[in-house]
């Protein structure tokens, strides 16, 4: 993220009040950052939901529980474009409901409309085949979505996968995966490594990079480059407290 | 162009036409027409960028997708030919990377450390906006002609149409969607690269070329067995074995 941009979501966040529930976790901390992306866009609300196999999905947070209730819809349903963003991997942007909208989420697109939602912007949180969560925007008639509202939820996005993945190292939200999800081939070539070599999850890969990272401070892509080059191999166990050979 | 030369572009337009067809896997696509750029204008490697929606520009294919020539497209980022045209929205062509170390410092010395003379960029055009660049490497100071140029910018026009499959372009929301599905689609080819390297005891390169003729081999699409390799490695075992 470039820093005009980061210095806009941190201000945008800082300008967010923490609330009671929020808590220490990292659905509290995604709470906060439903509620200040949907006061950015000037949405309905937002609401983050993790999507399982099955295509069962579950609401992680969200900027408030009248969203919970709507983003609850699409899963009872079976349809709608948080299912469909997990299934294709790419966001799906629906500005028109009642239009476009409802040839391809019939019911799902009723139920909407009846409740006042014209348009639903669904975004995947994900590394690659690292599927998260999907973050879905709710917003109500005649409430445009600019290109500007594009880019704050491709950066609240990207702040969700960093929440997600353990938060920011130094309590500074978007300075730990996100200045490097982006251009980093040996990243995610280091990533399908650990994950090979350790036999973890590729975002439990993910982690455990960036804790290594830190723990040596050095940065995520320093570290990739070493791993890719077989100067560095992550030892199994976390705990261990083991260093890394050299 | 000779007469040689304009029978094999024919072909590779009937090719492109024949993939275009079916439901096909776009990296996969996006590679074929850099192989293809290469082969048509005789430089020595070709590779696509694309501008994802912060107007950061991502690798997605090369002709020879190296380790070297990888680092050099992520210098691209900065500055470079494509960076260049990418922002001109015009094509660089023809220049002479002896020449070049004063508009890219980082860029020309990296080029020429990897043996490469000169360079070209030619804008992925979408409407009024540019999308991407496609670059182009030469060994030699060998300079494109202006039917060469016609070419590589008709290529580089079929890799924006194959980007956006959707005949019809919803709001622009479209691209955006396409977009962001084919940077994830990078991702997870990289991350597969890395899950293949550490399960054969092989290079990222080697584990690349072990995954393409697998995908080849067995008429799977590039990105649907990349993403099986890092989501359960063991259901293409003749790929993920070691040994």
């Amino acid at each position: 993220m470039s820093d005009a941009r980061l210095a806009r979501v941190r201000r945008l966040l800082a300008e967010e009040p923490r609330q009671d529930t929020d808590g220490e976790s990292a659905a509290g901390v995604l709470s906060r950052q439903c509620r200040a992306l949907s006061r950015a866009v000037a949405a309905r609300g937002v609401a983050v939901s993790v999507v399982d196999a099955e295509r069962l999905g579950v609401p992680l947070a969200t900027s408030g529980p009248q969203v919970a209730e709507l983003e609850e819809m699409q899963f009872t349903l079976g349809e709608g474009p948080s299912l469909d963003a997990h299934d294709s991997r790419r966001p799906a942007l629906e500005p028109d409901l009642a239009g476009h909208g409802r040839a391809i989420w019939p019911a799902y697109s009723d139920v909407m409309l009846e409740r006042g939602v014209r348009a639903v912007f669904a975004f995947p949180l994900q590394v690659g085949a690292a599927r998260l969560a999907v973050q879905a925007i709710y917003l109500s008639d005649g409430t445009p979505f600019s290109a500007q509202s594009l880019l704050h939820a491709l950066d609240f996005a990207t702040l969700g996968v960093e929440t997600l993945l353990a938060g920011p190292l130094d309590g500074e939200p978007g300075t730990g995966v996100v200045n490097v999800l982006g251009n980093y081939s040996e990243v995610y070539q280091a990533q399908g490594m650990v994950m090979a070599q350790l036999g973890v999850s590729l975002a439990d890969a993910m982690v455990r990079m960036r804790a290594e990272a830190y723990c040596l401070n050095i940065s995520l892509s320093e570290l990739a480059g070493d791993i890719v080059a077989h100067r560095t191999t992550l030892e199994a166990d976390p705990v261990d407290g083991a260093a890394p050979d050299a | 162009m000779n007469t040689l030369a304009e029978h094999r572009l024919a072909e590779v337009f009937v090719e492109i036409a024949d993939t275009l067809v079916d439901e096909f896997d776009l990296i996969e696509f996006l590679q074929m027409v850099t192989t293809r750029t290469t082969e048509l204008t005789s430089v020595s490697a070709t590779g696509l960028l694309l501008a994802d929606p912060r107007g950061d520009l991502v690798f997605m294919a090369a002709s020879d997708e190296s380790v070297r020539l990888l680092e050099l497209f992520q210098v691209e980022n900065a500055e470079g030919p494509c960076q260049d045209c990418f922002r001109t929205r015009t094509p660089v062509v023809n220049t002479d990377l002896d020449h070049a170390q004063d508009s890219w410092p980082l860029f020309a010395p990296r080029a020429v450390a990897l043996g490469y003379r000169s360079v070209h960029a030619f804008p992925l055009r979408h409407h009024s906006a540019v999308i991407g660049a496609l670059g182009l490497f030469g060994a030699t100071s060998g300079r494109l002609s202006p039917s060469d140029v016609r070419i590589v910018q008709a290529l580089a026009d079929v890799a924006t149409i194959g980007l956006l499959q959707e005949r019809t372009i919803r709001r622009g929301l479209v691209l955006a969607e396409q977009l962001q599905g084919a940077l994830n689609s990078r991702i997870t080819i990289e991350q597969a690269k890395g899950t293949l390297a550490q399960l054969r005891g092989v290079t990222v390169d080697e584990a690349f070329r072990l995954l393409r003729s697998y995908c080849r081999d067995t008429g799977r699409r590039l990105g649907d067995v990349a993403s099986e390799v890092v989501t359960d490695p063991a259901s293409h075992p003749d790929l993920t074995r070691a040994g």
